[in-house]
């Protein structure tokens, strides 16, 4: 549905004629992304009535006046690489591209914070911050995710939690664009102060800025936002080489740099890998982790290649690259170790040898060669991206829950017997077979670790596409055995909630925790502007049911 | 005259009456105008004390939610209207659960840090303490009212080291907030390895933040569940003397950056001389030989190379002190770093140190960052000089937090009990001049919450919209943080 002539030309008078548009072919190019297929049936989630680009708060709170008055939806981002970024609810509804506000505003480097505008990208402001001797956390899915996306409005989680955290933790600040127009400023920065503290006087307003994941925009715009910075150990700037004719994709460290060391130890089976996987954090000496994941092979120039490589691994078998010795991936940790002097690095790299002896670690050549430890330590440091490309798609995190090492284990193999089977069918991609968990750590697992599965699968394929639907929905449907390991991906990640219906159907099995979510959003958003799909519906919709449980409804609705 | 119904809830036996009893949760801050309580009720479990928030709904009766002992000085348990409930939790002590492998203990509202410290120990694990709490003091509400911990390279964040909670929500709802919640009972969640250690969530909302700075005005909380660490098995530490603060705080960024030390913060001689001492004379005697200020820092050898771990973090220590020109000493005139550091384990032994030097002592503190405090020290000392208070006599304290991004800065005007008044008007003027100069009152207690929510309109408005969704009846605690007390009851 279009808006009227008067309500453009409302939202117009305030951005100027340059940076609104209600351009059909421009329109499409802001809602298509991966996963809409599997979400909406199609390529495109609902088009957008208008983008605008809006240059600055003011302007965002007279763009959210507007959309009151004339009950138009809203829905800001920046990176806008998630489905859940870009999909709204009804046709009503505009994108606030906020690439217009892409400053950084402050680094601190005595008191470790940046203030950013949404525009930031992590990679960006790790490239400033190094300057300073400083670091943010890297996010999974690569160079281009926005800072406030990931500390205030979405998800975002990483290999450098051990160290960085994550999660909203890290946010000291925020200038919020309420539902209303209204601008929020919470703690310390609301008497104009430095944005040292968001929290108080009293209690914090962090607690509904967002939980586990953000808002999505479900409940207004975050124009500023003071983070956490931790240190750098390495140099001031880096480059990543790439010899004369090859990609972009190829370009690499030369060599680990000089104030961090790489190891790449790997065990006899899954359950030492755990078992030192879980010394090795409480250590307190990791810098990054990973388990499983192991970025040492360069990115493929383009998805034919990838491709190819995927399929010349698979060959190889079960994801041993040394039969005999039953090294493999699975079965392989990536450590990041830093210090500030070499006296410091000296014990953290003792340290981590004699935990990795005490479970028979071993160092493989292959996995520890200079190359391979600069490019494990590019990947899990700045991060390559996620990876779609071999399948064209893939379900993230499809239960994951954060919790302790031994529930995350239980939950991945019991998920991963249920994978299996489509694996084994060759609807999912397949990488061997082998028993495989992966988590990541957060501050030194002090506080548990996220837990992190993957299927992909291939959205243009119906068999394929069809096995991801009935996987996610035996995992996303509370009456099956994984009720109670938490809501999937603990109640907000990335699900699209007129499709499946998360938080209906859950709430009440996780003390009735949407029914505060659902007033929160309705004190927030009194008319309902603000989009929805990735938050909580304002009323639930009646859907179709089996019982108590709100059946999905993959497909798009128009006017939801 | 006691309702049955609430007879029926906790026993008669656990309901107080009497006056002397009441006069124990009277508050002794001049700031608040005290209000005797009605009552004092004394649940023995969630169950009770969610029928005690039915009830007190259906009475339109207020409640002030109480876990620590006598004296209580900040006013935030203080009562504001009369008829007043107080729900002492103090028979809520079980420390229902420690998991030693991921550090976590479960705990309820009346157990102090004397018994969880002795608990924990048996397990090689011990709790992040905040400066010598009183012995009586709760941990739940120490933890939840954001006290500091002295281990600023684990405080991740501001509400550490909280990580779950079970809750009464004013409305009566019970609530777990952060893994805790679901279908299953904790002990269930425990056979499926949850354990109650993740504190996101549920969702998008994270609950326990609209616990934690509450003062009891959201929910009451019957449980929580807490990051320990381990027991150190070597530990060494040093007293950084100076009499210039810039050096130590200098020194101070880069400890708590690179995460070197444990127990890390800053006082001044006086405090560090209260702490160490038992009485007027010895703290006068000590304090005497020492130089202004001192940093306390601590090296906590655990893990699989608890010598080493020491030993790498010490040499780095020494290092860095030395580019400051600065010198560690294990004692300083009669001060030990040893004896301060064995202190931090424990509550405060008995008189409470703030107490030692005068009898009394009524506290300031608000956020700011560390290289801020000496210019909120130079104006404190300048504004006591005006009010003919002996500057001699203000305590400091500096402990950084959240891993360095900010600090609590504290003062501790001590004083003769008598002289409460003079140093309730000095308190004002302090709290005042704190705010114009930039500092963050994040913990708005009645002596200085007016101060604080003066330049806070937005959050407040927003907090009172959040109180009437957990509390529409407005039972918990009326009148606290930027609450109104409700006219009509």
């Amino acid at each position: 549905m279009k808006l009227a002539e008067e309500e453009y030309k409302a939202l117009e008078a305030i951005v100027g004629a340059e940076y609104i548009t209600r351009e059909p072919v421009i329109l499409d190019t802001y809602n298509q992304v991966w996963g809409n297929v599997f979400f909406f049936d199609e390529k495109h989630s609902v088009r957008p009535a208008a983008v605008l680009l809006p240059a600055n708060t003011a302007e965002i709170s007279e763009v959210i006046k507007v959309c009151n008055k004339y009950g138009i939806l809203f829905k800001p981002f920046s990176s806008g690489f998630e489905y859940l970024s870009l999909s709204l609810a009804n046709t009503r509804g505009i994108l606030l591209d906020l690439k217009r506000m892409n400053r950084i505003l402050e680094i601190d480097a005595k008191n470790m914070r940046a203030v950013v505008e949404p525009y930031v990208s992590v990679y960006r402001l790790q490239l400033e911050a190094a300057r300073h001797g400083l670091y943010t956390g890297r996010i999974g899915v690569g160079y281009s995710a926005g800072v406030i996306a990931a500390e205030c409005c979405h998800h975002g989680c990483q290999h450098t939690m051990v160290f960085t955290s994550g999660y909203g933790r890290n946010t000291l600040g925020v200038e919020w664009v309420l539902p209303t127009g209204e601008i929020l400023n919470m703690g310390s920065g609301e008497s104009g102060g430095d944005l040292f503290s968001a929290d108080g006087p009293g209690f914090s307003l962090r607690g509904i800025l967002r939980g586990r994941t953000g808002a999505n925009g479900g409940h207004g715009v975050v124009t500023k936002a003071s983070v956490k910075l931790y240190p750098w150990y390495g140099p001031p700037q880096w480059e990543q080489t790439r010899k004369p004719g090859e990609p972009p994709s190829f370009g690499q460290l030369e060599r680990v740099p000089d104030g961090y060391r790489v190891f790449v130890p790997s065990f006899k089976d899954l359950d030492a890998t755990l078992e030192v996987s879980e010394e090795l954090c409480r250590a307190e000496i990791l810098y990054a982790f990973g388990i499983g994941i192991i970025g040492t092979a360069q990115m493929q120039e383009g998805n034919d290649e990838e491709w190819a490589m995927i399929q010349q691994m698979m060959q190889k078998g079960n994801q041993s690259f040394d039969p005999a010795s039953g090294i493999s991936v699975a079965n392989s940790v990536v450590c990041v170790i830093g210090g500030r002097s070499a006296g410091e690095l000296e014990y953290k790299e003792k340290c981590l040898r004699v935990i990795t002896g005490k479970y028979g670690g071993s160092f493989s050549e292959q996995f520890n060669e200079p190359g391979a430890l600069a490019r494990a330590f590019a990947d899990i440091i700045w991060s390559n991206g996620v990876n779609l490309r071999a399948t064209g798609d893939f379900l993230p995190s499809s239960s994951s829950p954060d919790g302790s090492p031994a529930m995350l284990k239980k939950l991945a193999l019991e998920e991963a017997e249920v994978k299996r089977r489509y694996e084994e069918s060759g609807a999912f991609l397949s990488m061997g077979g082998g028993r495989m968990v992966s988590w990541r750590p957060e501050e030194h697992l002090s506080i548990g670790a996220q837990g992190i599965s993957t299927a992909q699968y291939d959205p243009y394929d119906p068999a394929s596409l069809a096995a991801a639907r009935e996987f996610i929905d035996k995992l996303f449907d509370p009456r099956s055995p994984f009720n109670r390991y938490g809501v999937p991906s603990r109640g907000g990640c990335l699900q699209i909630e007129p499709v499946t219906h998360i938080h209906q159907n859950w709430g009440r099995l996780y003390d009735n925790y949407d029914v505060y979510l659902r007033k929160i959003k309705k004190m927030l958003d009194p008319n309902t502007v603000a989009d929805w799909t990735a938050f909580i519906p304002p009323e639930y919709p009646d859907y179709a049911k089996d019982g108590d449980y709100v059946l999905p409804s993959y497909g798009k609705e128009e006017e939801i | 005259m006691v309702d049955t119904a609430l007879e029926k809830i906790v026993g008669s036996e656990n309901i107080l009456t009497a006056a002397d009893v009441l006069a124990e949760y009277a508050d002794i801050s001049p700031a608040v105008t005290p209000k005797t309580p009605g009552y004092a009720v004394r649940p023995e479990n969630a169950r009770e004390v969610e029928a005690i928030v039915k009830w007190a709904n259906e009475n339109r009766t207020p409640l002030v939610p109480v876990s620590s002992g006598p004296p209580h000085g900040r006013g935030d348990t203080a009562p504001y209207t009369d008829g007043t409930v107080i729900v002492d939790l103090s028979r809520m002590k079980r420390i229902i659960r420690i998991d030693s492998r991921n550090k976590v203990a479960m705990i309820e509202p009346g157990v102090t840090f004397g018994e969880l410290q002795a608990a924990l120990a048996k397990e090689g694990l011990c709790a992040y303490m905040p400066l010598l709490p009183r012995r009586n003091k709760s941990v739940v509400c120490s933890v939840l009212e954001r006290e500091p911990i002295t281990r600023p390279g684990h405080h991740w964040d501001s509400t550490d080291p909280l990580l779950c909670a079970e809750v009464v929500f004013g409305n009566s709802d019970r609530f777990r907030t952060g893994e805790a919640s679901g279908p299953d009972t904790v002990e269930e969640q425990w056979e499926m390895d949850r354990v109650q250690m993740n504190p996101f969530g549920h969702s998008h909302v994270d609950f326990q933040r609209l616990l934690s700075g509450a003062q009891g005005t959201i929910g009451i909380v019957t449980w929580i569940t807490v990051k320990c660490s381990y027991l150190s098995k070597v530990s060494r530490s040093y007293l950084v003397p100076s009499d210039d603060i810039e050096p130590l705080l200098d020194l101070c960024y880069q400890l708590v950056k690179f995460r070197f030390g444990g127990n890390i913060f800053i006082v001044n001689s006086l405090n560090l001389a209260c702490l160490l001492s038992s009485n007027h004379q010895e703290i006068q005697d000590i304090k005497k030989e020492l130089p202004s200020w001192i940093m306390l820092t601590s090296f906590e050898g655990y893990g699989i190379l608890p010598g080493d771990k020491v030993a790498s973090e010490e040499a780095d220590f020494k290092a860095l002190a030395e580019e400051y020109r600065l010198k560690p000493v294990t004692t300083t005139g009669n001060a030990s770093a040893a004896k301060a550091s064995q202190l931090l384990l424990q509550p405060s032994p008995d008189p409470y140190w703030k107490t030692r030097y005068r009898g009394a002592g009524q506290d300031v503190f608000f956020l700011t960052t560390l290289d801020k405090t000496p210019d909120f020290s130079a104006e404190m000392n300048k504004l006591v000089e005006s009010c003919k208070y002996p500057p001699q006599d203000i305590g400091v304290y500096i402990q950084p937090i959240v891993q360095g991004t900010s600090c609590h800065c504290e003062f501790n005007f001590y004083h003769d009990p008598a002289e409460a008044d003079a140093v309730n008007e000095l308190t004002n003027q302090a709290c005042e001049k704190i705010a114009a100069m930039g500092g963050f009152f994040s913990r708005p207690y009645p002596a200085w919450k007016d101060i604080a929510y003066q330049q806070a309109a937005g959050t407040a408005e927003m907090q009172r919209k959040i109180k009437h969704l957990f509390d529409p009846n407005d039972i918990l605690n009326p009148g606290k943080l930027c609450f109104s007390i409700p006219e009509v009851r």
